[in-house]
């Protein structure tokens, strides 16, 4: 990812302009070393509240979350070097690789899944065929 | 050292204070920057409070530690999302406190 991720972050603004009703940009700041933006939007009943930040090697740290009327999470994608996550992938050898993020969806009931690295288009792409 | 323009208004101002113009700015730039390390403090503190860990210790046990993990979806549901805001923040304070101590610097 580039850096500074001016252009990203303002595609990603217009992405959710363009498909979610009542955007709010609740945090957008860039830094030196670290830039963060957080969308919130609805898309029908539900609310879509998106993060991420940016480092300055490049690398990203992203949330895509998906919630119900309630609030209730219905989805979520991120890639924290969560342990769960890190012993679904690597099993027993998951101490070899702490701290890895691994892009991954958990639902409230627990179930986690590795998935692909998820971005705007591609959480829009699962919402639409999903929901 | 950049040169900028400034006003005549503020600097005859100034003069009247008794302030050299580039030590009226340097206050000013140290005042901003002390604020935004105090907000990015306080962000710190309320995730401080709210898992009970210091950010380094958040990191290592969300890596390590599954029965952490498991406790913090009961803690926050998203807490991904804070892990995401937290550490903007810790970077912020990284930074800011580093601009800050390159200007006090003798």
């Amino acid at each position: 990812m580039a850096w500074p991720p001016d252009e990203h972050f303002e595609a990603l603004i217009q992405k959710a302009i363009d498909f979610l009703q009542n955007v709010r940009i609740a945090r957008h700041t860039v830094y030196r070393e670290y830039a963060i933006l957080e969308l919130q939007g609805n898309w029908g009943n539900y609310r879509i509240i998106i993060s991420e930040v940016h480092r300055g090697d490049k690398t990203v740290k992203y949330s895509y979350y998906l919630l119900d009327q309630d609030n209730g999470l219905v989805i979520g994608f991120d890639n924290s070097a969560d342990n769960l996550v890190l012993r679904l992938r690597y099993g027993s050898n998951w101490m070899s690789h702490l701290h890895e993020e691994l892009p991954h969806q958990h639902t409230p009931d627990g179930d986690i899944r590795l998935t692909e690295w998820m971005d705007f288009d591609g959480f829009i792409a699962w919402v639409e065929n999903n929901l | 050292m950049t040169t900028i323009a400034v006003e005549q208004k503020y600097v005859d101002a100034l003069r009247w204070l008794g302030d050299a113009p580039d030590e009226a700015f340097r206050r000013y730039t140290v005042e901003r920057i002390r604020a935004k390390i105090e907000e990015l403090e306080a962000e710190n503190a309320q995730y401080e409070q709210k898992y009970n860990v210091t950010y380094a210790e958040f990191n290592e046990r969300i890596s390590t530690d599954e029965a952490f993990v498991l406790k913090l979806r009961q803690i926050e549901p998203l807490w991904e999302r804070d892990s995401i805001h937290w550490e903007f923040c810790i970077g912020g304070l990284k930074e800011w406190r580093g601009r800050l101590t390159n200007i006090l610097k003798p």
